[in-house]
């Protein structure tokens, strides 16, 4: 009864549970880990969450708490590594149009975690800021304001990043 | 939408909407690596929780824990037969306790082990093996004695192995093994090869005794068999950990062998 409708969860979610890891975290090998691992904490308080209301917005705390925690371990080794140029290493999807790609992920690297899960919750995921609020246990007004900041900080770097490809076409129509 | 120089083509929600879309839609998650961990960690669980709630005990003060209430163990405990290979419980347990990277200890490769000189005197052989007087220190050895062959090894993942080889059945048999309280050990359980052993943990003021006893009547037959003492915590030094077993062997005759875990030459 609870596999069953825990597994009817998992088809539902995973996909986006990853996707959400993915863009928080900057990694690709390791967001299907970080997805698993919040899906297994689903799992093990199944009866509560279900019962309490929302398991997908549980499942998103907890993937947005994994994935700052994976983020403060690695942190340190991570840039030693990127400083020899093994960072970065297994990405599965390196698609030849992957310069936009990177500068997104870049961009949402660079931004303070708690902006930048505001912004992706509510652009990526097309989530209310009293959704938003819920997963992440703070207030709507914080919602609010982690949100604009984010997205402006994001379109700049944004910017930043494009401009030097952008030079070319002084008049750059969009 | 307006160029670049447009502030307000940046901040608007479709721009941004679409950027993280497109990372999204670049990569597709592993779904099967995804269930296969949570099917990990879900077996990590299940083993890890009678153990957690076990060294809970212990540290309340409960001296003795019997710690049978691993289900695999239980049955293969309590199990009738005196087939030394039973062939399903003891599987379960190894593999219900393998994924768990909580239950996992690391050990280092090379274990430095620290010679610890003997201030006690042997002087009356120890009636049982949880005397105060403790057998197997690196200098007092007694790997082999009769038809009784034994060894001690520390595997890379918080396990202490002995294996004992008789060469000739074994009519009794009390393994103890000895598993120093070093900075953040914890017992997570034993493993043994031995169908007819039970096997038991107790704490002491300064040592997880953990205990293998052929079951009364049963006989060991002559092999190799590996009894586990499994602990975690992380790195910690095994140089005090000894294991000592007295026997009888089918011929009434009487073996007392002991030892420790430390790389032999």
């Amino acid at each position: 009864m609870r596999d069953q409708a825990f597994h009817a969860f998992f088809e539902r979610h995973h996909a986006e549970l990853s996707g959400l890891a993915y863009l928080l975290s900057g990694d690709s090998s390791v967001a299907d880990d970080l997805a698993a691992d919040a899906l297994t904490e689903v799992w093990k308080h199944w009866e509560r969450v279900s019962a309490a209301g929302d398991p997908a917005a549980y499942a998103r705390g907890i993937v947005a708490n994994l994935t700052r925690n994976w983020i403060r371990r690695q942190g340190r080794a991570r840039r030693g590594l990127q400083l020899l140029g093994l960072g970065g290493g297994g990405e599965r999807d390196r698609s030849p149009d992957v310069p936009a790609v990177l500068d997104v992920r870049t961009a949402l690297k660079r931004l303070p975690y708690r902006r930048r899960t505001c912004v992706v919750l509510r652009y990526a995921f097309d989530l209310s800021e009293k959704e938003v609020a819920e997963i992440l246990g703070i207030s709507v007004g914080a919602v609010k304001s982690q949100t604009s900041r984010g997205a402006k900080q994001l379109a700049d770097l944004l910017q930043d990043l494009r401009l030097p490809d952008q030079l070319d076409g002084w008049e750059v129509a969009r | 939408m307006s160029s670049f120089h447009d502030d307000g083509a940046f901040l608007d929600g479709d721009h941004l909407r679409d950027e993280m879309r497109q990372v999204l839609d670049s990569r597709r998650p592993d779904r099967t690596a995804m269930l296969n961990r949570i099917a990990a960690n879900r077996a990590a669980e299940t083993a890890a929780k009678p153990w957690s709630r076990a060294v809970r005990l212990a540290g309340s003060g409960l001296a003795v824990l019997t710690v049978l209430g691993l289900g695999g163990v239980a049955k293969w405990a309590m199990a009738d037969s005196h087939d030394p290979t039973p062939a399903a419980p003891l599987p379960a347990v190894t593999t219900s306790a393998a994924p768990s990277p909580s239950l996992v200890a690391t050990a280092p490769a090379t274990r430095p082990v620290t010679s610890r000189p003997r201030t006690e005197e042997p002087t009356t052989q120890a009636p049982t093996p949880s005397a105060s007087l403790v057998r197997g220190h690196p200098g007092d050895t007694q790997a082999e004695k009769g038809t009784l062959w034994s060894d001690g090894s520390i595997e890379d993942s918080g396990n202490s192995v002995v294996t004992l080889r008789p060469g000739a059945d074994l009519t009794e048999l009390d393994l103890t093994v000895r598993v120093t309280l070093t900075p953040g050990v914890t017992s997570v359980g034993f493993e043994s090869t031995a169908g007819t052993v039970t096997a038991t943990v107790t704490k002491q003021a300064d040592a997880y005794l953990y205990r293998f006893t052929l079951k009364a009547g049963a006989t060991l037959t002559a092999g190799e068999y590996k009894f586990t003492a499994k602990w975690g915590g992380g790195e910690r030094n095994a140089g005090d950990d000894t294991y000592e077993a007295y026997a009888m062997s089918v011929e009434r005759k009487r073996i007392h062998i002991y030892g420790n875990f430390a790389a032999k030459d």
